[in-house]
């Protein structure tokens, strides 16, 4: 699947593993590719950055996508604390249907375009085609324009 | 009020995020809580029964995690 992404793609989904490392996640979902995205150094990066969102925003972003889906049943978001391990790591998470529908996507719309390679950008375009899920919401909750972001990411593609 | 009424949003995406958003901290309370249970010398037969899961389950979940940062059960009956 990876024989088309660009060395910053390449780059960017073996970060997004790092994410989900990170955060002691068994698997990697988009919003962990989102992050990756945030910390590149190109076109995509500067996108995403320049709309306010990076790595610091968006996982506020998503721990506020998370209290509210919690608080929706009545359940509080408990102190972080009390959910501290001194073990997050799991040595190797695994591609959840999120990242992996996200990746899907980022090679069709590359191919839609009449792209050879696979950017950062491609990617970028697919998870913010996602109109359900973790990633719009918090996006939506964080009151972040969606769509605007998605014109930026398309002319950074080239359009 | 009771409980019930505030239980379900009734936008079928809300719900469904609800949903993701219970697993998630279920997951995390389950990393904590063995984690915690391991330091207080539980067994995993022990863990995986109070979880109501079979021991191999639990093992393979959290036991390679655990070891790599040093936390070890402290019974030999493991």
């Amino acid at each position: 699947m990876f024989e088309r992404f660009t060395r910053d793609a390449k780059a960017a989904v073996s970060r997004s593993h790092a994410e989900a490392q990170a955060e002691g996640s068994p698997t990697i979902e988009a919003e962990h590719l989102l992050l990756a995205l945030s910390r590149d150094e190109g076109p995509t990066g500067y996108v995403l950055q320049s709309a306010g969102l990076d790595a610091d925003s968006i996982r506020t972003a998503l721990a506020g996508e998370l209290e509210d889906g919690l608080g929706a049943v009545g359940v509080s978001t408990p102190d972080p604390d009390s959910l501290a391990s001194a073990a997050p790591a799991v040595r190797s998470p695994r591609f959840a249907t999120s990242a992996k529908l996200a990746l899907e996507r980022s090679l069709r719309v590359a191919q839609a375009r009449g792209d050879r390679r696979l950017l950062c950008g491609h990617i970028l375009v697919a998870i913010l085609r996602a109109e359900v899920g973790t990633v719009p919401r918090a996006l939506r909750l964080a009151g972040v324009d969606a769509a605007e972001l998605t014109r930026r990411a398309e002319a950074a593609v080239g359009a | 009020m009771p409980p019930t009424e505030t239980a379900t949003p009734a936008d079928p995406a809300a719900s469904l995020a609800s949903v993701v958003a219970l697993r998630k901290l279920a997951d995390r309370l389950e990393a904590a809580a063995v984690e915690r249970a391991i330091r207080d010398g539980w067994s995993w037969s022990s863990i995986a029964e109070a979880l109501g899961v079979t021991r191999q389950a639990v093992h393979k979940k959290h036991a390679k995690r655990l070891r790599a940062a040093g936390v070890e059960s402290r019974r030999s009956d493991v």
